[in-house]
């Protein structure tokens, strides 16, 4: 069903302990997926979007991570309760995970044509011939050229671009509910960023399946994706649909990210790149103010006094900051913003 | 794929050529006359003479290296001047015991080291994998004798499991065979054992942590398959590298065992002849490891192209 909420994850928050000390990679984390749509994660390197994703693939190691609080649940079903052999039916199964470096995403001593199959028959319990002739199918479906001949090969013998179309063949032929891309384009050369993005949106269109997207680039989000989350140091600063976040931005990371984009066109020329200053704070202690305060260009005293609450901007639009108007206002002439009003 | 056999088989023939000109001059360079050496102590001058022209030691270097190497390659090693038996005829006598112990003894190790190398990759610097290293390092400190003698002295004189020494033929059964050299096996295999299970450890843990093992688990793999089917034949090629290597150190380790376990095999032949100073058998059987060694090398480069399709290229 449309529109319907496949995956809720509420109030998540995961640490890391070890020799280094506690390390709090994800706080207070809540979001939710419904059926059909893109979500997209955005946020600079190591703001937790990965370990958020692996997370609802319980794919972090055994050792050493903690989930003091929060639950997520997939479709009905609480992923936090499950044992690793119930997991390993959802993992490939109901839900599908394509990761940033198609290079050396594949085993290089098998075909990817076995590749492909032993995960349809791990799932779908067919035989091996059945599930090779899958596995021709869903390349034919990727648009591999040739596939009858290219279903031999060993993943050295194929093209960048290629493998990350037979790494979405792999994940999509198991019929996964949620399409799970880390970063799937970020190793590619920009043509091919742009093709394997168009057969996401494509495919999420043909085969109805919830995707989340994760990139560090606003440019994806804004070709790609239903609604954006931003994410910084570990928590959700903003979050809603695409149109109102870019539109209407209402936290200030999210400005910083938005100006921190390239323009096109004469504008491009105009302006240098603005570039946030400061850096991403240690997370060995949680800080009982506004994470971002230190940086963050719309900062008052207030930000530093409590971690602020989530506030409703509008509809579908969610932010963590407590001056959401003067943001929305200050950028109010940015191009990009101005193009999404 | 057979451009890359025959490419590797055509590579074989230059070590051969070198290997032997080594081992020809290895004995002819050797201070002293062979001839003297041979006849003994109380030759006369006449036997001498008559020794020397026997082995041709009267003519130059090369032409006895070509009488040599052209009698080499029509399995013609010489007699042995201890009993005047062909040296051919000797090596192959001791072949069956030494073939079977190596082989014997080879089984077990992949049986033991493979499966031992993997866990404790899988559980690096967990107990297990703390536990398994350190057998490893005490399998490979522990000399072959010493732990020859604590196997006997436990499973033959104690326990009375096994016999306590001699070979059993395989004209008596395979089965009487393998129980007659199980405990000089089992002694050989724990030095061989313990460096392809380092080894296992190492190539496994290195290709743990490669993108396509996440991949694996993304797509709801057992641990099991990926371990096997995946992540070990992936690391395959160091490890059988290392198991080829590991045969050089098995031979030496056979000579030792054999002699231990009075086992008639090579190892004792070698060790009868070097006392014996019986040069042409002496120079026989290294010529026979050295072939044997060339071709494990052979049997590894082919394997090669069984785990890796970018070898076949
Ligand atoms: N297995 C782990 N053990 C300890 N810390 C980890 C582990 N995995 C991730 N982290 C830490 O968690 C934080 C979030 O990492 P994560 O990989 O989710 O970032 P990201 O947003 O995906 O960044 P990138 O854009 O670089 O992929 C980082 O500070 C990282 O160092
Ligand atoms: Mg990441």
């Amino acid at each position: 069903m449309m529109g319907e909420t496949f995956l809720s994850v509420d109030n998540l928050s995961l640490t890391f302990s070890g020799k280094a000390g506690i390390h709090h990679a994800l706080t207070d984390v809540s979001f939710h997926v419904d059926r059909g749509e893109i979500l997209s994660f955005v946020g600079e390197s190591g703001c937790g979007k990965s370990v958020t994703a692996m997370s609802v693939m319980r794919l972090l190691p055994r050792y050493g991570v903690e989930y003091p609080a929060g639950s997520i649940v997939l479709d009905g079903e609480d992923l936090l309760a499950k044992s690793e052999r119930e997991m390993r039916a959802i993992r490939g199964g109901k839900i599908g995970m394509i990761f940033q470096d198609p290079m050396t995403s594949f085993t290089p001593v098998h075909t990817i044509g076995m590749q492909i199959a032993e995960t349809v028959s791990h799932h779908k319990g067919v035989s091996k011939r059945v599930a090779m002739a899958r596995a021709l199918e869903m390349l034919d479906l990727v648009r591999i050229p040739d596939a009858k001949n290219r279903i031999g090969a060993y993943p050295h013998e194929l093209s960048g671009g290629m493998r990350q179309r037979v790494m979405i063949a792999m994940v999509l032929a198991c019929d996964p509910e949620l399409l799970i891309a880390d970063e799937p384009t970020t190793a590619l050369d920009v043509t091919v960023q742009a093709e394997i993005l168009e057969l996401i949106t494509d495919l999420r269109r043909d085969l109805g399946m919830s995707v989340i997207l994760i990139t560090h680039d606003l440019g994806v989000v804004a070709e790609t994706a239903d609604r954006v989350m931003v994410m910084y140091a570990g928590r959700v600063v903003e979050e809603g649909a695409v149109a109102a976040v870019l539109g209407n931005p209402a936290h200030g990371y999210t400005a910083g990210l938005i100006e921190a984009l390239p323009l096109s066109g004469a504008a491009y020329h105009r302006q240098p790149l603005k570039e946030i200053p400061g850096a991403v704070p240690r997370l060995d202690h949680l800080v009982e103010h506004c994470i971002y305060a230190d940086r963050c260009g719309f900062v008052t005293s207030a930000c530093r006094q409590a971690v602020p609450e989530r506030q409703v901007v509008g509809r579908n639009h969610r932010a963590t900051c407590l001056n959401t108007g003067n943001v929305t206002s200050a950028l109010r002439d940015n191009e990009i913003v101005r193009a999404w009003q | 794929m057979p451009a890359y056999i025959l490419g590797r088989l055509a590579a074989a023939i230059p070590t051969l050529l070198l290997v032997s000109v080594f081992i020809f001059l290895l004995v002819h360079l050797a201070p002293g006359d062979p001839a003297l050496l041979i006849a003994g102590d109380n030759a006369s001058p006449a036997q001498v003479d008559q020794i020397r022209e026997r082995l041709h030691l009267d003519q130059s270097l090369p032409a006895q290296f070509v009488i040599w190497f052209s009698n080499a390659i029509q399995l013609d090693l010489g007699a042995s001047v201890y009993s005047g038996k062909p040296v051919t005829v000797l090596i192959a006598q001791r072949i069956e015991p030494t073939f079977m112990l190596a082989a014997y003894t080879m089984v077990l190790t992949v049986l033991v080291a493979i499966p031992l190398g993997t866990i404790a990759a899988w559980r690096a610097n967990g107990l297990v994998d703390r536990t398994i290293m350190a057998f490893s390092v005490a399998g490979f400190s522990v000399p072959v004798f010493v732990t020859s003698y604590l196997l006997v002295y436990l499973f033959a004189v104690k326990l009375r499991w096994f016999p306590v020494q001699g070979y059993k033929p395989l004209s008596d059964g395979i089965g009487a065979t393998l129980v007659s050299l199980t405990l000089p096996s089992i002694a050989l295999m724990l030095v061989f054992a313990a460096l392809i299970a380092r080894v296992t450890r190492a190539a496994v843990l290195e290709v743990l942590q490669e993108n396509f093992v996440r991949t694996l688990k993304a797509k709801g793999m057992s641990t099991g398959r990926i371990l096997v089917l995946h992540v070990l034949k992936t690391a395959g090629v160091p490890i059988v590298t290392v198991i080829g290597i590991g045969f050089a150190a098995l031979i030496g380790g056979v000579v030792v065992t054999e002699s231990v376990f009075n086992i008639p095999g090579i190892g004792r032949l070698t060790v009868d002849a070097i006392v014996r100073r019986d040069y042409p058998v002496v120079q026989g059987i290294i010529l026979f490891f050295s072939v044997t060694l060339i071709l494990i090398n052979l049997m590894v480069d082919l394997s090669y192209a069984l785990f890796d399709p970018r070898v076949r290229g």
